[in-house]
């Protein structure tokens, strides 16, 4: 008797267990999970991170995720209030600026700071804001994210593989931002497909907490992986050696299945990059920053992995004009570093490297107040 | 039924949930080299004592709670071993069903063995035996020399709690009632942070990488 009540008992107890569940997992699809992330244990239990969280692997105590709040909220712009006598700058970019293989003291940010740059007799500090991988869209909508910092400049590090406009929803932060990418495209007007299949629009059942669990748990590993940070300043995993970047090239001509210099203008995100520089209201640097310029097999034909000569010579050209034309601030340093300052990218800097592109950015910081 | 499944879930909780997020930033060989703050250093170390009681004990209630279902009883093995005020009832309600087995096998026997050597004082007998039973058991975990020193130290820790007890039974008698619990919590947390930092040399794979952790946790590393 004993035995069958136990039985009962225990079969509504997983029923209601169940049943509760289930309206749980299903209430989630209102729940936004996106402002979860403005929670945070950075920047007050933690300190903040010198640059977003970026990453893979367990050992780089550091993980990728797509919630922006997050990001921000772990980042140390966050927890840092504007001094009366700091001049904030952002920098925006791709891998080149987040700094693979760099620490964050040997980052461009990082090197700017210790050089104690100052600007409008004020003092210049530099948070990094740059994200591995290569978009227009995805430096928008960063910076979009980053105004309400305050900056009293932006430097926007760019480089040709940043416009293709078939490459703009490639980023897996873009992708998985749908709703903000619409946002921006509304915003600034931009002449972007908001139904490109690379955006991921979720069903019903994709937003249900089983579907986005891994979003939540993201939440929680980023929170624990601060206390790896606070303790070890480790944000990424530093191999001793690495397959350094390409040299040698086959034959091949066409950038993004474009083989003329005249086919190029139509192909890039133009409109991006001019809501980047409108979108703060403070003034934006532009720079084309720099990249390996091989002497290697074929580097007649194609200056590094990422690009034909004819394409970049192109770029170089439409982006020196759209400058001039619009009065933008911009500082073109394709052949800053020479090829021994790269590392295992056509753009991925040494620290000496770094350092090179840090003077001359810092020159043009300092020089900000004297410009008309 | 019922309680098969609730220890089941208690089980699967522990594991998967705590100890599972705990060992994300528990003491190990990479961060032993890499944390240099004494403050952060004991935040790894506290993280790896948790890690491993939830870790150990979830698959524990999974299995007791599994063998339920089958209709098999099987013994306890931890009794909230943390909240223990010394190293003996710590070592009476951690790991119990090893720690009844080699009572019983080995520490017993050479107890009743090494009192035929009656030339031998009290004291070397008791240290013989606490630090032969805890050698073995840290032996039974791996053949490493940090087993073995995990194991030395435990022994070396029983037997100066043995030897403390024996000393403070009989000349020190608490009555205040605040004093006796002040000096409970005291010996919660001295036992605690005893096996925490035994869980050093547990927790990494080398006698110089522990000395290092123990050198930081203090400040002087």
């Amino acid at each position: 008797m004993e035995q069958k009540k136990a039985s009962i008992n225990l079969f509504r107890v997983l029923l209601k267990a169940g049943l509760l569940f289930a309206l749980f997992n299903f209430a989630f699809i209102f729940v936004d999970v996106e402002p979860l992330g403005k929670i945070s244990l950075y920047n007050s239990i933690f300190p903040g991170r010198e640059r977003f969280p970026f990453g893979e692997t367990r050992e780089a105590y550091n993980l990728s995720l797509y919630n922006l709040d997050a990001m921000f909220a772990s980042h140390v712009l966050d927890g840092t209030e504007k001094a009366p006598d700091e001049f904030r700058v952002l920098l925006i970019g791709d891998s080149s600026v987040w700094g693979t293989l760099l620490t964050p003291q040997q980052t461009l940010a990082g090197q700017l700071n210790a050089g104690s740059v100052n600007a409008c007799g004020k003092n210049v500090h530099v948070y990094n804001l740059g994200y591995p991988t290569i978009s227009l869209t995805k430096d928008l909508m960063l910076l979009h994210q980053a105004l309400r910092y305050q900056p009293d400049l932006v430097i926007v590090l760019t480089t040709l593989e940043a416009f293709p406009l078939d490459k703009q929803f490639e980023s897996p932060l873009v992708a998985n931002n749908a709703e903000r990418v619409k946002n921006l495209i509304t915003i600034y007007q931009l002449p972007l497909d908001p139904n490109h299949p690379p955006l991921v629009q979720p069903s019903t059942w994709q937003q249900t907490f089983i579907s986005r669990r891994r979003a939540v748990a993201d939440l929680f590993r980023l929170q624990m992986y601060g206390a790896l940070w606070a303790s070890t300043g480790i944000d990424q995993v530093y191999p001793a050696t690495y397959e350094r970047a390409q040299t040698d090239f086959g034959t091949e001509t066409a950038y993004h299945n474009l083989t003329q210099p005249s086919e190029l203008s139509g192909a890039l995100a133009f409109s991006v990059l001019d809501a980047i520089m409108g979108a703060a209201p403070a003034p934006t640097l532009l720079v084309n920053e720099p990249m390996l310029i091989s002497s290697g097999q074929n580097s007649d034909i194609r200056y590094n992995f990422f690009y034909p000569r004819w394409a970049y010579d192109e770029y170089r050209r439409l982006l020196a004009e759209r400058a001039a034309q619009n009065g933008w601030q911009y500082l073109d340093l394709w052949n800053l570093v020479p090829p021994a300052e790269f590392t295992n990218s056509a753009i991925h800097l040494t620290p000496a490297g770094e350092a090179m592109l840090a003077e001359q950015i810092a020159l043009n910081i300092q020089n900000m107040c004297e410009r008309p | 039924m019922l309680s098969a499944g609730q220890r089941i879930v208690l089980g699967l909780f522990k594991k998967f949930v705590i100890a599972d997020a705990l060992a994300l930033i528990a003491l190990n060989d990479a961060l032993a080299a890499q944390v240099s703050s004494a403050g952060w250093m004991w935040l790894h170390l506290y993280a790896y004592t948790f890690q491993i009681y939830f870790d150990f004990s979830g698959y524990t209630d999974i299995a007791i709670g599994i063998a339920r279902l089958a209709g098999i009883k099987l013994p306890e093995n931890f009794a909230s071993p943390y909240t223990k005020p010394n190293l003996t009832q710590f070592w009476n309600s951690w790991h119990m069903t090893l720690t009844q087995w080699i009572r019983a096998y080995f520490f017993n026997p050479f107890n009743r063995w090494i009192r035929g050597y009656k030339s031998l004082p009290a004291w070397t007998m008791i240290l013989l035996g606490q630090l032969a039973t805890m050698l073995l058991i840290g032996l039974w975990h791996g053949i490493t020399w940090n087993f073995i020193l995990w194991g030395a130290w435990h022994g070396l820790g029983l037997f100066l709690q043995n030897r403390w007890s024996d000393f403070v039974k009989t000349r020190i008698i608490v009555a205040n009632p605040r004093l006796q619990t002040a000096m409970q919590l005291g010996g919660i947390l001295l036992t605690f942070h005893f096996v925490a930092l035994g869980w050093v040399f547990f927790a990494l794979s080398g006698p110089q990488l522990s000395a290092q952790v123990l050198s930081k946790l203090f400040g002087l590393g």
